[in-house]
């Protein structure tokens, strides 16, 4: 007995109860942290302690997307397992960056991520002037008015000093920032006498002596905890200073337009533009806004205490409320990410977090601010603004929140138990939810959905505008990593009435149990029985087929704040077989279930009864309705886990595309390449699949280009290539980014192939009608964007891209004016409570897919409009007043954005029949770009980033590429991409047209005699499930004919047209299901509108008058998913003299691909 | 007129009961070494490897298609090990498990058999097995004379399933039959997971006795077959049927056979004018092999031409003639054996592609 003990005392004085923290460059990949989405490399900077890692990069540009290195790019928990340990670990974050005013620091040279000595724990600190997050935010620096610094200042000029700071038995990483304008770093040096872990004596919070003469002097405060000032309180408050609400209102001219005591004050620079708003002499001018760029990733859900997993719907609502979330945040205490192993949090040392958006896996959190009273500019004059936030890391989110709750030292109290399946099994991987309980009068036998609506009840405000849940937090049982499969969860919270629940997926869920938690609690939960389908495909042959079950059901499995799916189709769940017999778990009840295979095949529908425990089976047999012979199936837009934003494993991917119909996956990961022909072997099935690699190039401004079929190399001279040798975007012109892929050919010329080409056109601001560049305001502070830097030497560009339908077709104005009123309508409904919010967003739906069904549907007068340029005088900036921030009102002549005293009452409304510029019509660009002989092969990218079902799906829609290849999936590489060039495809969603002139087909150029008709054979062909309503035949941008096809039969046009071509000219068949029924629910409806970061600046440009041109009138963007398919031209040259366009090139046209092109 | 074949067939019977000779339906291996050997119990263990060396084989080839290789290099064919057992000479368990494949379907598990042979003319099988249909698919793979059977028969005879054959011979052996009823779906524990059944049945005459290509010194022999199958399968409906000669002349062997099956999904939607939902599949093959002897060892060359075409409706990539010769050497009877083929798939419509290859098999057996 006492031999033991001393034996235990010895080993315990030989061990460092709390090893103390370190940091080191990483030597070997080993020491890395590693895991699905891990980037730290050797050299690199780890910092850990006893709980855990965390890496920050080194100097140089960053491998992950933004900006530089100096961020941390890493996390994850010191795992004790042999197998997650040397660089095997389960990091799951993509970039954690500090910024301040929307800059981040510039750590690309040499010394400026270091480890610096700290009095408390292990430090690596970035420091290193400042960069735009993106070039344009630069143009705040001109564009804005600030007074914060003294006359002359830059406030461009930003030092940034970024301290990663890991103390000793803390799970926690502490950021500080300190930020200042106009004092330059000041390094020590030994004279100066100060302290060893002295890095800077300016900057560096571990620094204690006086600051040298040669150094500038200047004094640190601590920037205001958010909010920083009386509601209502926002980022644009900060960034802009204070703004009257309704942004937008309150201009004034001159003080005299003030009330007494206040100021006409500048929000903009001269260059700015006017825009003048009274302010009290203690209300805040423009100042210094800190906090953090969140990219959490595809592998991580985003969890806000109280709101839970469904961080998109507040912000969707405030915006259809007409607010806009930089001058209206999220105002929540902490962001969490919850991950399968790991979960990180995110919070201010003090104060509240504001959060603008959640844009799936990218956020931005802003915890601090400093800024001058309006009678007190230059309050920051020499002076040095320091933030700091905490980082915490967890094995669930409960883990990594209780971590900051502890550093913060708020009292917690302790929920823990095992979680049992109905067997009494212990359940591993279930989720246990903590929710707030507010005494409900259903209490205490009240459903989760009666909680949440009391809850919701309780709570709404100007924020949360439909009140907020109450999910306080979430564990897991068993997460990845945890070796014991033990059922156990643990749940830490402040004490308090709770309701815990515990579910697992989408299939099984506790009643909520009403407790009080305080200390430390016990309780065990039993999950329901749940059931399962059983599904096989066969093909005609009796062969088991790979396919797909849609599960359609009342209601979703789970909510959405407890991380249910969102589905605008009932779709409750959705299953893909590779092999053709599959299964999947579900609640006991009933369903409506889909087998399908891609669009070109039958569906089986058929209603299913679950018993609790019980297995129920459907089968059938799919047979190939449209036919495609000679065409083969390709997507060139396909994303899995190697992109940032996604977290589809690469097996499901195969699977997925099988389950599709398709015969070609060309991998477009972002910035790296796949390569899925070895897996695609491996499993089976390169009978039926071709892999093809490719990269999506991702640039911040310029838009993302895709290239294929690249030489793939993982390594050279023994170390991993950075992205295997994809493109370096960073500062790169288009000409070069386009040189780079074409630099990875093997044995095939690349394709260089444009995706969602809206973003590369409007960077460029190309003219609708010339197709000339035509300068954007951008280009004024991103040279990358100059007018002489658009470049034409890509190859293909798509025609359409996932289900963004609104992007089709430009608009007409009255086809602006109808969604803009619309919405306007709706929107003032929803606020006088005449619509309740599941009305409101009911009738948001019918309303968009109606625009959208306008949008599409061309006539003839709209597409004579639009080839004789009628309103391409017009801004088109706005459809109604609703567009335009609160304040200006949308001028019916122009259609742009001005005060009530600007409008031009005199003038005409612009005609509806005009074409809105301002809004791409990906078709209409590229019927110009043929109408003026640039040749370019429209294609289709699904854009597909989930593993299964959701908003994207694998080849929809599909390139089918006239190949004539026996074995759709077995051409090689050099036939399909000849064909892909020569313009032998169709893009489709479904349908499938057969066009020809002739004996031409798509691509080929038909010489025929003057005066001499041709006969154009169009026939389309549909499944039985999906209709197609209207065809439409267009010559040169004209719609020479169109259908409106009622035939039942999957033949739904076979029309034969004899024309005579007055000049050369080219021809292209659309076919659209616009009025019958959609591709849904084989293929999701848009279940939330679009919201990025187009849209969250749309409002701040209407403050900022010289960014107006950057505004474009609301776009629909939620719809069914309409059958579409368009067809590459077929070329009509009359004379047999070369076909000559009809109108003359663009100046970036090139000679070698282009028609008419000189240059 | 009846009368007298009745009461020879009655005869012959009666005759047959007398004398056992087992299940038509061989297996991919015999095993040989004996554990027990007695008049009461015969046990056996045994195997099969194959081991295939592709010496070339073209860019387009893929094993998935009907290819002999996908690319150059080595591939293990087969790997199979198993038991049988006879019990009184009358009851006989085979258990084989293929170590190539863990599905999760079928798991490992080949073959498994228990059959009684009450005589000759009366065989009943019961388990997993082949289907008694195709001559090709019949005939154990550790004899086949070329590497792999023809395409037809790899696409259009269902796999092993689970169920009952019943079998016999007749006239000493100069007509036989197998008839059989089986699961329509595959799945093996989990049983007919899908519902539906398969029935089969095969009608084999001899005049001058069963014909065998591994008997080179027989005098002229023929048999000739006809055999058909329908599934009322889960969804679909498929109606097949096949017919086939073997000639044997002194070492010299023809096998000729034609096989077709026609499969109907139970909901029959419109489908393209240019398509259709009902699928007929054909194919059709001649074999010729000669055996000859050099140093005492057994070879036989073999040559193979074969038509087939996987949908009727269509003309496209699905269409091939598929050509092989090669040397085969049985090395060390029946233990080892050596085979040299070359084969090339032309597509008969589309772009040809390059899928010639060569390969060498070591085949060992036990």
């Amino acid at each position: 007995m006492h031999r033991t003990l001393l034996v235990l005392a010895l080993f315990a004085g030989c061990r460092d109860s709390t090893p103390s923290p370190r940091a080191y460059r990483i030597e070997s990949l080993d020491q890395a942290i590693g895991g699905p989405v891990a980037s730290g490399r050797v050299g690199d900077y780890l910092l850990e302690n006893d709980r855990v890692r965390l890496v920050v990069e080194q100097s140089g540009k960053s491998r992950t997307p933004l900006g530089f290195g100096g961020s941390v790019v890493d996390a994850d928990l010191v795992r004790s397992e042999e197998r997650f340990r040397r660089g095997r670990g389960l990091d799951l974050l993509g970039q954690v960056a500090p910024t301040a005013n929307l800059y981040l620091a510039r750590a690309d040279g040499p010394g400026t991520v270091v480890i610096t000595a700290s009095e408390a724990g292990a430090e690596v600190t970035a420091k290193a002037e400042g960069a735009p997050i993106q070039q344009v935010l630069a143009a705040f620096n001109l564009l804005l008015e600030r007074r914060f610094l003294g006359d002359g200042a830059d406030y461009g000029k930003i030092y940034f000093y970024d301290e990663y700071e890991l103390r000793p038995g803390e799970a926690v990483l502490r950021i500080t920032t300190t930020v200042g304008f106009d004092a330059p770093f000041c390094p020590p040096q030994p004279e100066d006498g100060c302290n060893a872990s002295c890095d800077d004596i300016l900057y560096d919070d571990d620094c204690s002596c006086d600051i040298p003469a040669r150094c500038a002097s200047a004094q640190v405060r601590s920037a205001d905890p958010l909010p920083d000032r009386p509601a209502p309180a926002g980022l644009s408050d900060v960034l802009l200073g204070d703004l009257p609400r309704p942004l937008g209102s309150g201009m004034c001219s001159s003080d005299d337009d003030c009330a007494p005591g206040a100021t006409c004050t500048a929000v903009t620079a001269a260059l700015g533009g006017d825009f003048s708003v009274c302010r009290q002499p203690q209300q805040r001018d423009a100042g210094v806004l800190i906090g953090d760029m969140l990219l959490f990733g595809g592998h991580l859900s985003p969890f806000l205490p109280e709101v839970g997993f469904d961080t998109e719907s507040d912000i969707r609502r405030l915006f259809d409320a007409g607010e806009d979330t930089l001058s209206r945040p999220l105002d929540v205490e902490l962001v969490a990410a919850s991950g399968d192993g790991v979960a990180y949090a995110y919070a201010p040392s003090d104060g509240r977090v504001f959060v603008p958006i959640f844009g799936g896996p990218f956020s931005m959190g802003a915890t601090g601010g400093a800024s001058c009273a309006n009678d007190d500019p230059r309050c920051l004059e020499r002076t040095l603004v320091r933030s700091t936030r905490l980082f915490a890391v967890g094995r669930d989110v409960s883990a990594a929140m209780a971590a900051l709750l502890e550093v913060k030292g708020e009292p917690q109290a302790v929920l823990t138990g095992t979680v049992l399946d109905d067997a009494g099994v212990p359940a591993s991987g279930a989720d246990v939810f903590l929710v707030r309980d507010r005494n409900p009068p259903c209490k205490p036998t009240c459903t989760l959905e009666e909680i949440f609506a009391a809850n919701r009840e309780q709570t709404v405000g100007p924020v949360f505008l439909g009140g907020t849940a109450g999910v306080v937090t979430h564990a897991r049982t068993d997460p990845k990593g945890d070796g014991r499969r033990d059922g156990r969860y643990r749940l830490v919270a402040p004490p308090g009435d709770y309701f815990v629940l515990a579910s697992r997926g989408d299939v099984a869920r506790t009643r909520p149990v009403p407790i009080r938690l305080e200390a430390e609690v016990k309780l065990d939960l039993r999950l329901p029985k749940t059931s399962r389908l059983s599904y096989a495909l066969f093909d005609g042959t009796g062969e088991a087929m790979p396919g797909k079950i849609t599960v359609g059901g009342h209601g979703p499995l789970r909510p959405l704040e407890l991380g249910g799916g969102r589905s605008a189709d009932d779709t409750v769940a959705v299953d893909q077989t590779g092999s053709g017999l599959g299964s999947l778990e579900l609640p006991p009840g009933a369903y409506d279930v889909v087998l399908s295979r891609g669009p070109h095949f039958s569906i089986h529908e058929e209603r299913v009864v679950l018993r609790p425990g019980e297995t129920s089976q459907v089968s059938t047999t799919l047979v190939r309705q449209v036919d495609r012979t000679g065409f083969t199936a390709a997507d060139f837009h396909v994303h899995a886990e190697h992109s940032l934003d996604s977290s589809a494993a690469l097996e499901a991917r195969v699977e997925s595309f099988l389950a599709e119909d398709m015969d070609r996956l060309s991998s477009s990961d972002h910035d790296t390449l796949t390569r899925y022909a070895p897996l695609i072997d491996s499993l089976g099935h390169a009978d039926q699949l071709t892999g093809q690699v490719g990269v999506e190039v991702s640039t911040q401004e310029l838009g993302h280009f895709i290239g294929f079929p690249l030489r793939y190399q993982e390594r050279q001279d023994g170390a991993a290539i950075p992205g295997f040798g994809a493109p370096d975007w960073r500062d790169a012109l288009p000409a070069q980014i386009f040189g780079s892929l074409r630099a990875l050919e093997d044995t095939t010329p690349i394709v260089v192939d444009v995706p969602h080409p809206y973003s590369y056109f409007d960077a460029y601001a190309i003219d609708p009608l010339t197709l000339e560049p035509s300068g954007s305001v951008i280009a004024l502070f991103n040279p990358l964007v100059n007018s002489e830097n658009f470049h034409g030497g890509f190859d293909a560009m798509e025609l359409l891209n996932a289900k963004g339908f609104d992007l089709v077709r430009r608009p007409t104005v009255g086809e602006v004016r109808f969604y803009a009123r619309g919405l306007d309508d709706l929107i003032a409904k929803r606020r006088s409570g005449e619509l309740s919010q599941v009305a409101f967003e009911r009738s948001v739906h019918a309303l968009s897919t109606e625009a959208t069904r306008r949008m599409l549907h061309r006539t003839e007068e709209e597409q004579e409009a639009a080839l004789e340029g009628d309103g391409v005088d017009l801004a088109c900036r706005c459809g109604s007043n609703g567009d335009c921030a609160a304040g200006l009102v949308c001028d019916q002549a122009t259609l742009s954005c001005v005060s009530p005293l600007e409008t031009s009452s005199t003038a005409a409304p612009a005609s509806d029949d005009a074409l809105c510029r301002s809004v791409r019509g990906v078709v209409d660009d590229w019927f110009t770009m043929l109408n003026r002989g640039v040749r370019r092969v429209g294609v289709g990218g699904s854009d597909v980033h989930s593993e299964k079902g959701g908003f994207h799906d694998a080849g929809s829609p599909r390139t089918l590429v006239e190949t004539g290849a026996t074995h759709p999936a077995q051409v090689t590489d050099a036939d399909f991409a000849e064909a892909l060039r020569a313009g032998k495809v169709v893009v489709s969603n479904g349908p499938m047209i057969h066009f020809t002139i002739d004996e031409a087909r798509l691509g080929d150029t038909l010489p025929v005699p003057a005066s001499r008709a041709v006969t154009l054979r169009v026939r389309v062909e549909r499944a039985s499930w999906y209709d197609v309503d209207r065809v439409e035949l267009y010559e040169n941008g004209a719609l020479l004919r169109s259908f409106e096809p009622r035939a039942p039969e999957v033949t739904v046009l076979d029309e034969v047209i004899q024309h005579t071509p007055a000049r050369d000219a080219w021809y292209v068949v659309i076919a659209l299901g616009l009025r019958g029924r959609s591709l849904a629910p084989v293929y999701a409806s848009a279940a939330l509108a679009r919201f990025g970061t187009l849209e969250l600046t749309q409002r701040i440009y209407d403050v900022i008058p010289r960014l107006r041109s950057l505004r474009i009138p609301r776009n629909p963007s939620l719809y069914p998913t309409f059958p579409f398919a368009i067809t590459n031209p077929i070329w009509v040259d009359v004379d047999g003299d070369g076909w000559s366009p009809p109108q003359s090139p663009p100046s970036w046209c090139v000679p070698s691909k282009d028609y008419g092109c000189s240059r | 007129m009846w009368t007298p074949i009745l009461a020879s067939v009655l005869f012959e019977l009666l005759i047959a009961t007398a004398t056992v000779s087992g299940t038509m339906v061989e297996p991919d291996f015999a095993p040989t070494v004996a554990v027990i050997s007695s008049d009461i119990v015969d046990l056996r263990v045994g195997g099969l490897v194959q081991v295939h060396a592709a010496a070339m084989a073209g860019d387009d080839s893929l094993v998935e298609n009907g290819d002999l290789a996908t690319r150059s290099g080595f591939r293990l064919r087969r790997a199979r090990f198993g038991i049988s057992g006879w019990f009184g000479g009358q009851v006989g368990v085979f258990l084989a498990a293929n170590l190539l494949s863990a599905d999760e379907e079928v798991g490992s598990v080949s073959d498994a058999t228990l059959s009684y042979a009450f005589a000759d003319w009366f065989t009943v099988t019961a388990g997993l097995g082949k289907l008694p249909f195709s001559r090709s698919a019949l005939d154990t793979s550790r004899r086949l004379l070329s590497i792999e059977r023809p395409l037809s028969v790899r696409r259009i005879v269902p796999s092993r399933r689970l169920g009952l054959t019943v079998e016999g011979r007749l006239f000493d052996g100069r007509l036989a039959y197998l008839t059989s009823m089986r699961n329509a779906s595959e799945g093996f524990n989990l049983g007919n997971r899908f519902g539906g059944f398969l029935y089969g049945a095969r009608l084999i005459a001899s005049p001058w006795g069963m014909a065998s290509v591994d008997e080179p010194d027989a005098r002229f022999r023929i048999s000739l077959a006809v055999a058909g199958l329908y599934e009322d399968g889960p969804a679909t409906r498929t109606i097949a049927a096949t017919a086939d000669i073997l000639a044997t002349w002194y070492g010299a062997s023809l096998q000729v056979e034609a096989l077709c099956d026609r499969g109907s999904p139970e909901d029959a939607p419109d489908v393209s004018p240019e398509l259709s939902d009902t699928i007929e599949r054909c194919g059709a093959y001649t074999e010729i092999g000669y055996a000859f002897s050099v140093w005492t060892v057994p070879l036989r060359v073999v040559a193979r031409g074969e038509l087939f075409d996987d949908d009727r409706a269509v003309s496209d990539g699905g269409d091939v003639i598929l050509v092989s010769g090669g040397l085969n050497a049985d090395v060390y009877l029946p233990y080892l054996r050596a085979q040299l083929q070359y084969q090339a798939r032309l597509e008969r419509h589309g772009a040809t592609l390059e899928n010639d290859s060569l390969v060498a098999v070591l085949q060992g057996t036990f």
